[in-house]
């Protein structure tokens, strides 16, 4: 038998069942209707098909080519092509809506096909008809902006990617409605600023007609004291083929940016995809706290899933500023955040003409994440640099990083000083970051449990 | 049912007997394609694509027994496509959101991931296509258009490249695995 030293590592990698099982028959699906459709072309088209199945057995796969296998637009193509959850649940229950609006410049046709708007999320499918530039990877990709690039609003300026489709390019855009009330019928504006390497402007006004929606009144809160954070949740809002979670975090002033993320599971303790998360709907000041309107979107209808979902609010702080040790400093040293339990504890510090060594320990060892996150912390965050440009983010001074101790996240860093110009003790000094921990680490807050039926 | 007559069934076009092969086949492919995109959703992307690619082809394949391999081929290759159009697409400021969604479940295969994807492109696959997958070195040397001899030297400098990744050079030194 073939000794096998990596194996067991590779067994160990969870595998989602039941998603994965979906998305091989939503592969499958997909290719199927293609090839059906094939069958049912003219001879022309299958000279065609021949000659591209010649090159897929020279290459064994091109997306391009096995897309140029069906040329002609099928509602919803675009939503299976993009592996857009939402659009393909709908367009297999006949829910999304078709359209017909273009615009032209530059010798390009853009053509709005189908639009579907279900509980806060809308989705387009477009097609784009004319000679496109591919760019150098020989790839196609738009620039877009929806509401005129309103940069309060979460991914109003966008690149997406285009897929060859016949002798034509589909894509499909999906956003979060960006408002707090949703309202019945609405549109918004959606302008291409680029189409592969051509720059224009090719303007729409895309109509789009609310699905029938559930929306249940919640009102949980959970907090962290030390954080300084809430995250109250307001609703939940159960569209056809999505879910819409909203709710209102509260932040201090100098936690202004300070970001929420919802992970979510079923009863049965799988996880539920939060597709987007995040997304900020209105943010105000009140007395000394800031309070942010946001979402997140489960691209699909639970109920026929779970009867409740569990919800674990993570907030990552913001605002962490940067802390400096001297060099002549007393050690140990802890640097600590205020707001969260992380600390880099620097045990030991060498200074000679030569070279600066020191050895530190990140969070007193506790693991919450694989090790190479705290390998990079180690040698990115725990920096020595020159104090009069303490605040400057300059390349590195050249240094090596050292496992003292893997489980205890121990590190021995060793910053080469031999060649610096008038280096010694009181012009340098050790910058750590505890800002990475922060955004990658979140503070944890209780879980909710929301019943669905 | 054998696997040579599944898959002479699907090349006949039996859908069914394609998506048996493919679910019989569907624990390799999702680890596979995690060792390379190194998140759920990309990794379920990649074997849609894997799905959908292979569906269309499959009456190309010349010989049945090597399905597998043709189908390994063919999911790497979807997944350098993913790994292409995450650097075009993703603006870096995204990079921290994706991995702050990792599944804490998964941090054990985010070590191998993590190390598989550091090593270079050429060590890589062998690596993944003979220990993960236990191709034959006449196998690895198949998929890869690669001499035999090429795969053997490979494997030799990507084993070395992945240990001293995965443990820790500092750590392990004159150690073996």
């Amino acid at each position: 038998m073939k000794e096998n030293l990596y194996k067991d590592q590779y067994d160990k990698i969870d595998v989602p069942e039941d998603e994965l099982v979906r998305s091989i028959q939503s592969g499958i699906d997909q290719a199927d209707g293609k090839r059906s459709f094939k069958r049912q072309r003219n001879i022309k088209r299958s000279i065609v098909s021949t000659a591209a199945a010649v090159v897929l057995s020279a290459t064994f796969l091109s997306s391009n080519v096995s897309n140029a296998l069906a040329d002609v637009p099928v509602i919803g193509e675009a939503y299976h092509v993009f592996n857009d959850m939402v659009g393909r649940n709908l367009t297999s229950q006949q829910l999304v809506t078709e359209l017909d609006e273009k615009s032209s410049g530059k010798g390009l046709d853009v053509m709005m096909t189908s639009a579907y708007y279900d509980g806060a999320v809308i989705g387009v499918s477009f097609k784009v008809v004319g000679d496109v530039k591919e760019d150098e990877f020989r790839e196609v990709n738009g620039f877009y902006e929806i509401y005129g690039g309103n940069e309060a609003i979460s991914d109003s300026k966008e690149i997406v990617p285009l897929e060859k489709s016949g002798d034509d390019y589909i894509g499909q855009i999906q956003l979060a409605y960006p408002g707090k009330e949703l309202p019945a019928n609405t549109s918004f504006p959606l302008e291409f600023k680029r189409i592969g390497e051509k720059e224009g402007s090719w303007k729409f006004d895309v109509p789009v007609e609310q699905l029938p929606y559930e929306e249940v009144e919640l009102d949980q809160v959970r907090s962290n004291e030390q954080a300084d954070v809430a995250v109250q949740f307001n609703s939940i809002i159960e569209g056809q083929a999505s879910t819409a979670i909203n709710y209102t975090g509260t932040f201090p002033l100098e936690g202004k940016h300070d970001q929420v993320r919802l992970e979510v599971v079923d009863e049965n303790g799988e996880q539920v995809n939060v597709s987007r998360d995040g997304i900020d709907l209105e943010t105000s000041q009140e007395n000394d706290h800031i309070v942010v309107k946001g979402r997140s979107i489960i691209p699909e209808n639970l109920k026929e899933r779970t009867d409740y979902i569990e919800i674990q609010p993570k907030v990552a702080l913001s605002g962490v500023e940067d802390q400096f040790i001297h060099l002549s400093e007393k050690l140990p040293i802890k640097i600590e955040s205020t707001r969260q339990d992380h600390v880099i504890s620097v045990n030991d510090m060498k200074v000679d003409g030569e070279k600066v060594t020191l050895d530190f320990q990140i969070n007193n060892g506790r693991n919450d994440r694989y090790f190479e996150f705290y390998e990079d912390m180690a040698r990115n965050e725990v920096l020595l640099v020159k104090e009069s440009r303490k605040d400057i983010y300059e390349e590195p001074l050249k240094h090596t990083v050292k496992v003292l101790d893997k489980e205890k996240l121990s590190f021995r860093s060793t910053f080469d000083v031999s060649k610096l110009k008038g280096f010694n003790e009181n012009n340098y000094v050790v910058r750590v970051s505890l800002g990475t921990l922060s955004s990658n680490l979140p503070v944890e807050l209780e879980p909710v449990k929301i019943e669905l039926n | 049912m054998n696997e040579v007559k599944l898959v002479k069934k699907a090349k006949r076009g039996d859908k069914e007997a394609f998506e048996q092969l493919l679910v019989l086949h569907k624990d390799q492919l999702y680890r596979t394609a995690f060792l390379y995109v190194r998140n759920r959703e990309d990794a379920l992307d990649v074997v849609q694509e894997t799905a959908f690619r292979s569906y269309l082809a499959i009456t190309t394949l010349q010989e049945e027994k090597f399905f597998v391999t043709w189908l390994t081929k063919i999911l790497i290759r979807c997944a350098y496509d993913s790994l292409k159009k995450r650097k075009n697409d993703v603006p870096l400021e995204k990079v921290t959101p994706i991995l702050s969604k990792l599944d804490k479940r998964s941090d054990e295969g985010m070590d191998l991931a993590n190390a598989t994807n550091k090593l270079e492109q050429k060590y890589r696959d062998v690596i993944v296509l003979f220990h993960y997958h236990d191709l034959s070195i006449k196998e690895v040397a198949k998929v890869l258009d690669l001499p035999e001899n090429t795969v053997k030297t490979y494997l030799q400098r990507g084993r070395k490249q992945l240990r001293t990744i995965l443990e820790g050079a500092h750590l392990y030194e004159g150690k073996s695995l």
